[in-house]
């Protein structure tokens, strides 16, 4: 049997049908093909001939043509429609013109740059003119890094390799700078949230330091599907780019369905466990030798699948099966990938790790179990299945999840509704006051220099204040003190002074993660349990002046919850709207906050099974804020109701912004006022996690009407009745929860209708 | 409400724990100083202080260039010794360290001051020192950056003035990969080529020498092996701090101790000069054993095997000489086919270290090979297994070789046996 049959047999199946809340068939589409540009390169032409291309995709031309044009681009076609090419082509024909021409390639990890530059060699191997190509990151061995810089006429690197060893020794890269045309960021949807805001201050440096050498590199990008392709890369990059999104490959007849596991205890609204549902797809599929991958979310449920599926599955065939994740050695992750695109392999069960653009080949099919976080991440599983020629397949099974389930019941949003886009903020003082320090350590800075905002003069004047920087008699900004400040900044954690976890089982003991001090008062507080890629870990010391908390494996079946008792105090609002009854706000908060107790909830139950004091100083977190204020007749009789109301609304609300703005949920924080301080309401405040904020709050307050509309519906659809862990959070015994937040939510939907 | 950005950013700062010296440190550290722009309006005070302390300003097209020179009599003494020795110093072998010919007017003595350890951009030499000889003097030129605004014309000076010159040696102290990298960035950064002069590192020739003799190799320690002595010395890190407290306003006699400082480095750069151009021409004489090996392994090096064998003769007759003079000493001898000299060594050496199996092995393959002495051959031979543990790669070896010479003897003995042979 083989897919089509297998497929026909479902849609046949009325039992499988009653699960099925979207079955939606994309025809197939021929390809768009273009001629070879007529100025190509003979040896460039002749290369790709020697594998085999005859023509180019249109979109490949048309990046071409827009490259040749001197514009900047973002190449955002789907999964393997030959983005990689889209670049390779421009950086190999300016260097096969003229030979001292340079690339910079920057990825985001050094499995992907491995990956692309096999690509590039075997690209490269057919040409007569020799191109250099070398990767320079932390594995580099100091004797080839000279020749690599004097050299390389394409370097791969990554965005911290960049910042911290490239950008401050630019002297020692000369002939790279003063001669760089490109700079291909791949992947560059993965530079958003505190990240992208980091990596889009690494090229304003970059560009300031090719300027200084009188080079004007072009921004070659390629990203995933997502909303926001072109506004994220001129953000990132700082000019206006052109997007290309329209692919020209061809593809054939895909199947996505959605499907949603069926109810076992009505009463309780439980629902067969989404992996089982997997498991029963996954071997059917299997059985009939059909390549296909499965996407779990913590690499507990990856090996827990995969060994369902090698046990369903007949002796020849389960060998062929296996797991990948992130936490396998690079080379047992390599196999893998060739054995994939070789068909050695026929099924693979993957955390997200495979998402990204490691080439493995085209499957037939790709399951995806449980939302992965955002609708860009689930259609890149989606993506995974997909041919050229021939029926493909990519089915999503929800959990019971609120996201899940909300999922499944708008399949409209995940299918087609334009993805999340990907927001930065490279203006969050923190990150820019570091770029700046660390920019000025690598060019001093002229007096009416503009580093991405136009304050720079007065962040400068502050930098002199604190006798960071010295301002010289001709004006110029210099970096004074002894250090690299480079070396003090990390792209990846987020605020300054971050707690790092230790876990004190392994020997010599290992750092497992970090966090921001803010949220390490309710997560790292003693006794606290820790969910690190799914293992659970109990922190025995938090040592907050030296930043660290030591945590060690357990296992145990509840997770702890910490009270914070919060103040909040508005700095200054920066904007407000009146609706009806409601006031909206967005401005700087100061947050003050005090753990008091935690509370240990059973897994799965979510019962109270004990409770905790913390004994932890208060801490300080200034950062930006949307709120909401409530007439107090909008109707609740106590302050009891009024303060569940809010609770339940902050509790949903956070979720619908995670969702909204493609962030963790714990991205952002929300706090309740039954009488606020300051202007004596009811108030609801939902602010960012991240010293300075990183936009989200700002979105929230831009974007209300969607967020609400989205909250409501989250918590309509959620079939529980008073309320739960899902929607509004668990109601004290006998709160009619879920109804006191429709109110609240219908006061605030009717409110903007009016207003509109 | 409507806070400042700075405001904003202090608070944002203190929040998040970044760690900054308090504004009221920061306000006393500058005390009562005039600020810059004060300080522009006057009749420049700080030229003043600098005249004052005995510095020049050099008009050059790219502005104006500070430098204090200090010149020292040839008769000067520095490290119980004067610079006149210079001129009489045999320069031909430590210009093979450099790969070019040395004469005391060809060397250029450099030394930097910067505001960081570091290589990257941001990292400034504030204070280039350059010593040379000229009109029967050691000068000192130290060229002070009192701006940063005033880098430029410095670096550009040094580049064409100095180091451009065709004949120019550059001797430094670990310059290679310090002081001269940071000179290459500084001329990359003001867009001129870098000169390219011969380089003389003196760092790598000093272990050499002295490895064994000086515990750390900073350029204080092994100043001290030769005799210089400095009091109230600034520490090297604290040069970066009390320069930027210049730069913000104190007054020019808290670099004074920066200046000594550097002075002092270029002094002693020419001394260690001295003293390894001696160590080479083979006039001097240590009460230690490593410096002679040192010298020995180079001689041996090029081939200049009778200095080589002066200098291993030198080195063995130290008290101090350890197992690797004596060791080095016996494969020199091997090499150069001095067989029983070498074995004389083996023996003493066996006898010295009764852990060490390597001298019976050279023994063991002498009596086998050379001298076919295989009773001897054989008694070394098991000596030397007797020291290796067994189960070792070294025992197995020894093992095998032990095998061999029994072999070997029993087929001798078999000869001996028949009564043909003696026909």
């Amino acid at each position: 049997m083989n897919l089509e049959q297998l497929l026909d047999e479902w849609r046949r199946d009325p039992q499988f049908q009653a699960q099925v809340s979207a079955w939606r068939v994309t025809p197939a589409r021929i390809g768009r093909y273009a001629d070879f540009p007529a100025e190509i390169h003979p040896e460039l032409r002749a290369s790709l001939v020697a594998r085999g291309i005859e023509r180019l995709y249109a979109h490949q031309r048309e990046a071409w043509e827009a490259i040749q044009s001197g514009r900047d681009v973002v190449i955002a076609t789907p999964t393997a429609s030959g983005k990689t090419l889209c670049y390779n082509l421009p950086v190999l024909q300016a260097i096969l013109r003229d030979q001292s021409a340079r690339a910079l390639y920057i990825f985001p990890t050094k499995a992907l740059a491995q990956d692309q530059v096999a690509e590039l060699h075997d690209l490269v191997r057919h040409l007569n003119t020799s191109v250099h190509t070398f990767t320079y990151d932390g594995d580099t061995p100091v004797h080839a890094r000279q020749k690599i810089r004097e050299a390389g006429h394409i370097v791969v690197t990554n965005p911290d390799m960049l910042h911290a060893a490239i950008l401050p020794h630019h002297t020692k890269w000369l002939r790279l700078f003063k001669n760089l045309r490109y700079i291909v960021i791949d992947e560059a949807h993965i530079y958003r949230g505190v990240f992208g805001s980091h990596v889009a201050n690494v090229l304003r440096r970059l560009s300031r330091i090719a300027a200084f050498y009188g080079a004007r590199p072009q921004f070659i990008f390629c990203s995933a599907t997502i909303a926001n392709p072109g506004e994220l890369t001129a953000r990132l990059c700082g000019r206006e780019t052109v997007v290309l999104a329209d692919s020209g490959a061809p593809e054939g007849e895909k199947h996505v369905i959605l499907y949603n596991p069926p109810i076992i205890d009505p009463a309780l609204g439980l629902r067969q466990s989404a992996l089982r549902a997997a498991r029963r797809m996954g071997a059917r599929l299997l059985q009939h030798e059909i390549p296909t991958i499965a996407f779990a979310r913590t690499r507990n449920q990856v090996e827990l699948l995969a060994s369902y599926l090698r046990r369903d599955a007949r002796p020849s065939v389960r060998d062929r099966i296996v797991s990948y994740r992130g936490g396998y050695l690079p080379n047992e992750r390599r196999a893998i990938e060739r054995g994939l695109r070789e068909g050695r392999i026929l099924g693979v069960v993957s955390t997200n790790a495979l998402e990204l653009g490691v080439d493995i080949g085209s499957l037939q099919a790709a399951i995806t179990v449980g939302y992965p976080g955002s609708v860009a991440s689930t259609r890149q599983q989606m993506g995974r299945a997909g041919r050229r020629k021939g029926v493909s397949a990519a089915i999503y099974v929800a959990t019971s999840s609120a996201l899940d389930q909300w999922m499944v019941r708008h399949p409209e949003a995940l299918l087609e509704s334009s993805p999340e886009a990907a927001r930065i903020y490279p203006e969050n003082l923190l990150i820019l006051m570091d770029h700046l320090k660390c920019a000025a350590y690598e060019l001093p800075f002229s007096a009416d220099e503009r580093f991405g905002v136009e304050t720079t003069d007065e962040l400068l004047g502050y930098l002199v204040d604190t006798r960071v920087l010295h301002r010289a008699k001709d004006g110029r900004f210099f970096y004074m003190a002894d250090d690299m400040p480079a070396h003090a900044v990390s792209l990846r954690s987020a605020a300054q002074e971050n707690v790092v976890i230790v876990d004190q089982s392994a020997h010599p003991p290992a750092v497992i993660g970090e966090m921001d001090r803010f949220s390490a008062l309710t997560m790292l507080h003693e006794e606290a349990i820790y969910l690190h890629q799914s293992q659970m870990y109990q922190v025995e010391k938090l040592d907050l002046d030296n930043g660290k908390a030591f945590v060690r494996p357990v296992d145990c079946d509840y997770y702890t919850d910490a009270e914070l008792a919060v103040h909040l105090q508005v700095l200054e609002e920066n904007d407000c709207a009146q609706e009806g009854p409601l006031r909206h706000y967005t401005g700087d908060l100061a947050v003050h906050a005090t753990p008091t107790l935690f509370k240990k909830i059973k897994l799965e139950t979510h019962e109270n099974v004990g409770w905790g004091k913390i004994y932890l100083p208060e801490a300080e977190l200034h950062t930006s804020g949307y709120w909401v204020t409530f007439e107090r007749s909008v109707g609740f009789a106590s302050d009891d109701e009024w303060e569940g109301a809010l609770k339940g609304l902050g509790h949903v609300l956070k979720h619908a912004v995670a969702l909204h703005a493609m962030c963790a949920a714990s991205d952002v924080h929300v706090a309740v006022e039954v009488r606020d301080p300051q202007y004596a309401k009811p108030a609801v405040y939902v602010y960012d996690a991240y010293p300075g904020g990183v936009g989200i709050a700002e979105r929230v307050y831009r974007d209300r009407d969607q967020i609400f509309a989205t909250a409501f519906d989250m918590m309509q659809s959620c079939p529980c009745e008073a309320g739960c862990p899902s929607c509004v959070g668990p109601p004290a015994s006998g709160e009619p929860l879920k109804p006191w937040v429709e109110t609240l939510l219908s006061s605030i939907i009717a409110a903007a209708a009016r207003g509109a | 409400m409507g806070r400042s950005l700075l405001d904003k950013l202090k608070d944002l700062e203190r929040t998040a724990g970044v760690r900054r010296p308090d504004a009221d440190e920061t306000a006393q550290a500058r005390g009562d100083e005039p600020s810059a722009v004060e300080a522009d309006q006057a009749i420049d005070p700080r030229a003043a202080e600098l005249v004052e302390a005995g510095f020049q300003r050099m008009e050059t097209p790219h502005g104006a260039v500070w430098v204090r020179e200090t010149a020292f009599d040839l008769c000067t003494q520095y490290g119980g010794r004067p610079f006149a020795d210079f001129l009489s110093c045999d320069f031909e072998r430590l210009g093979r360290l450099a790969k070019a010919e040395i004469a005391p007017e060809r060397m250029m003595f450099y030394d930097v001051e910067a505001t960081g350890l570091g290589h990257g951009g941001g990292t400034m030499p504030f204070l280039h020192a350059v010593g040379s000889f000229a009109d029967d003097e050691f000068r000192v030129a130290q060229y002070f950056v009192p701006d940063y605004a005033d880098e430029g014309a410095v670096v550009r000076l040094l580049a064409e003035a100095w180091f451009g010159r065709r004949d120019a040696v550059l001797v430094s102290y670990n310059g290679k990969s310090y002081d001269w990298p940071l000179f290459v960035n500084r001329c990359v950064l003001y867009g001129l080529q870098p000169p390219e002069p011969a380089h003389l590192d003196l760092l790598h020739p000093a272990r050499r020498l002295w490895k064994g003799v000086v515990r750390r190799m900073k350029l204080a320690d092994v100043e001290a092996a030769l005799g210089v002595r400095r009091d109230g010395d600034l520490p090297g890190s604290e040069a970066p701090l009390r320069y930027f407290a210049y730069v913000d306003g104190a007054p020019l006699a808290s670099m004074e101790d920066v200046f000594a400082h550097n002075l002092r480095d270029v002094c002693t750069l020419a001394r260690l000069a001295l003293e390894l151009a001696d160590a080479l021409a083979e006039r001097t004489s240590w009460p230690h054993a490593s410096p002679h090996v040192g010298l020995a392994t180079w001689f041996d090096a090029w081939r200049e095997w009778e200095s080589a064998d002066a200098q291993f003769r030198k080195a063995v007759a130290q008290e101090d000489a350890d197992w690797r003079a004596r060791w080095l000493f016996s494969l020199f001898l091997k090499r150069r086919g001095r067989w029983e000299e070498a074995l004389d060594l083996w023996l003493e050496l066996a006898d010295a270290y009764p852990d060490r199996p390597e001298p019976y092995v050279e023994a063991a393959k002498y009596f086998e090979h050379r001298r076919r002495d295989l009773a001897r051959a054989l008694w070394a031979a098991e000596a030397a297994q007797a020291r290796t543990g067994e189960g070792s790669r070294e025992y197995g070896e020894m093992a095998r070789r032990v095998e061999r010479i029994r072999r070997k003897l029993e087929r001798e003995a078999a000869c001996e046996g028949d009564p043909r042979r003696l026909l």
